[in-house]
């Protein structure tokens, strides 16, 4: 009995002192280093590498040789019309595929949420979701391939049903944005769709049944209850996608673009990926690099704020 | 309940929409199929649509034969493998080490999320990799730099902090130091979650070209992605025609070639992600609820 009352008495209370801490973190540590180590190497380095954007860097003196500019190469790019013009493709690439890419997948969890056998529904779901497995590599392929004209299947049949010229889509300006936003929503929809398709169950069906017995109709059940019953899930992405405004993948359009439609298609990661590794301008990219990473994080942080304002609702 | 006419007429409609858009992501791969083992004469004459014409299997017999693809799979195979095991490796260690109390979590936990906000962009990324730690033409270029990613270690954290405290206390008073409570008590318990990271990681391994492009310049680091890219994307040549740029498409005679080697990359994927998609859709969702 006496040893159990003791017990509490024996435990230090007092904050045991830094040597103490440390060395008994030390396995702890162990856990921790080599993926700090990692990320230091191939993370750290790098942001504190971005100090080339200030300076005329050469590899040859390095970083820590190279002459100081301060604020050349973000006057040389901004002064720069090819930088606007990657500017302008990728905020217009990005609403093109916000305007229509967004209320798709939320189109596609209505159509199969008002599906009633639920065998077909987890096939068709399973199906949406294959091309989200591959990658752009396969997926921009794939679109040549369709889109070739020489053998690809919607030239043959422009060519022998409208008896058409075969026309070369990816080498004409005016169909390459419609290109990568129909590529995009076919690689994606039905990934996206998961979000609302999970949303959608989690409404409670009580609603509906009250709604029945008041007579509404599936169409006024789906404006009054579904949808508002997506709405959160439907503002949370809006903002990340928002907020990645001038943010655009680089594998798709890497891929499917060539030069006779950069005028429409090139878009900033693809400039910076050209100017700097192709043309080895490490200054001036790492300035731009910068400058996209302000932006974006000026993006997200009003895309919050408005989401806030407006639904009363926000990520942070 | 009683269906209305317009809710029978609705399903049907819904049933034909959804027949359609499916229609719009198999008819591709059929197409592709198609031409794969369609004859020559067939698709020169473009009446191969989605089902083959002729039959010849030469292509695949090529690719498969041929030793650059061959040793673009086993790279692809090998990468995959290595980059998946350590990347959960040290994902566990770090998410069990975060649940731990020690001096500097903090320090720690901030180094961890900044970097989750915050990248040097492709440039000094490239330099750091490419020129500081002279890794150009190094399977570690294609390797390390991919290895840690802070959002799977917050899903797996939270997934440690649900396990019982009393399974913690029996290991200790058993005297298992840190590294044996990780491998074993920690890792059996949340199975589930390491097979759904592992696949996320492994699905982004296996799709991976960017590295094999900007880091190397051998055809011995080639991956199938990255050699599906040479394959398919070469027949464009960039020209002249007096003072303007145009593109030809170079007149290979083995379109089947370029098609068995799409099918070829995309159908391991096609045939394991059925069986794996469940992982995908829960992890996305848990996603959306931590986010």
């Amino acid at each position: 009995m006496e040893k159990i009352v003791q017990a509490p008495v024996m435990i230090n209370h007092k904050k045991p002192d830094l040597k103490t801490r440390f060395k008994k973190s030390i396995p702890i540590y162990m856990l921790l280093i080599p993926a700090m180590l990692l990320l230091l190497a191939f993370h750290y380095a790098p942001i504190f590498g971005i100090v080339i954007a200030f300076e005329d860097y050469s590899p040859f003196r390095g970083v820590f040789g190279s002459q100081w500019v301060w604020l050349k190469h973000f006057k040389l790019f901004l002064s720069d019309e090819n930088f606007w013009r990657v500017m302008k493709n990728t905020v217009i690439i990005n609403l093109y595929q916000l305007t229509f890419g967004f209320p798709f997948p939320i189109i596609f969890a209505l159509f199969i949420n008002e599906l009633r056998s639920n065998r077909f529904k987890k096939v068709i779901q399973t199906i949406s979701y294959l091309p989200h497995f591959l990658s752009w590599v396969v997926v921009a392929s794939i679109v040549t391939t369709i889109l070739s004209p020489s053998t690809g299947i919607i030239n043959n049949v422009l060519t022998s049903v409208f008896q058409m010229d075969s026309i070369y889509f990816l080498a004409k300006p005016q169909y390459f944005r419609t290109i990568l936003v129909v590529s995009s929503i076919w690689k994606n929809f039905g990934m996206s769709s998961v979000y609302y398709i999970a949303s959608l169950a989690s409404i409670d069906q009580e609603l509906y049944q009250a709604a029945a017995i008041d007579g509404a109709g599936r169409l006024k059940q789906t404006w009054h209850i579904t949808l508002p019953g997506l709405r959160n899930i439907i503002i949370v992405l809006l903002v990340i996608n928002i907020g990645s405004l001038i943010n655009i993948g680089f594998d798709q359009i890497y891929l499917l673009y060539n030069p006779l439609v950069y005028d429409v298609g090139d878009v900033i990661s693809t400039y910076t990926y050209r100017m700097g590794i192709e043309k080895t301008q490490y200054s001036i990219t790492a300035a731009i690099g910068i400058t996209q990473s302000a932006v974006n994080f000026a993006l997200v942080f009003s895309a919050n704020k408005l989401s806030r304002l407006v639904a009363g609702w926000s990520l942070w | 309940m009683k269906r209305t006419l317009g809710e029978k007429a609705f399903q049907w409609v819904d049933i034909v929409v959804m027949i359609i858009i499916i229609a719009t992501i198999l008819f591709p791969f059929m197409n592709i199929i198609s031409l794969s083992v369609s004859s020559r004469e067939a698709i020169m004459q473009r009446s191969v649509s989605i089902w083959p014409k002729g039959f010849n299997l030469a292509a695949y017999r090529e690719i498969l034969g041929s030793t650059l693809f061959l040793r673009s799979l086993a790279n692809t195979v090998g990468l995959t493998i290595i980059g998946t095991f350590l990347s959960v490796i040290l994902t566990l260690m770090v998410s069990y080490a975060m649940t731990k109390d020690f001096l500097g979590k903090k320090f720690t936990t901030y180094f961890f999320v900044i970097t989750m906000y915050f990248s040097g962009g492709l440039i000094p990324t490239y330099l750091v990799v490419a020129k500081y730690l002279n890794m150009r033409n190094t399977y570690m270029a294609l390797i390390l730099p991919a290895l840690i990613n802070v959002f799977y270690i917050i899903v797996m954290r939270s997934q440690i902090e649900n396990i019982p405290s009393s399974i913690f206390d029996a290991a200790y008073i058993d005297g298992a130091n840190e590294y044996q409570t990780v491998f074993q008590i920690v890792m059996p318990t949340i199975t589930p979650t390491i097979a759904a990271i592992s696949m996320f990681f492994a699905l982004g391994k296996w799709n991976s070209w960017f590295p094999v492009m900007v880091y190397t310049d051998y055809q011995k680091f080639w991956t199938v992605q990255y050699y599906l890219r040479i394959v398919v994307f070469s027949k464009f040549i960039e020209a002249r025609d007096g003072s303007e740029l145009v593109l030809k498409e170079m007149q290979i005679p083995e379109e089947n070639f370029r098609m068995a080697a799409i099918i070829i990359v995309a159908l391991p994927i096609v045939a394991i992600y059925p069986f794996v998609q469940k992982y995908f859709v829960k992890g996305i969702i848990s996603g959306a609820v931590k986010g």
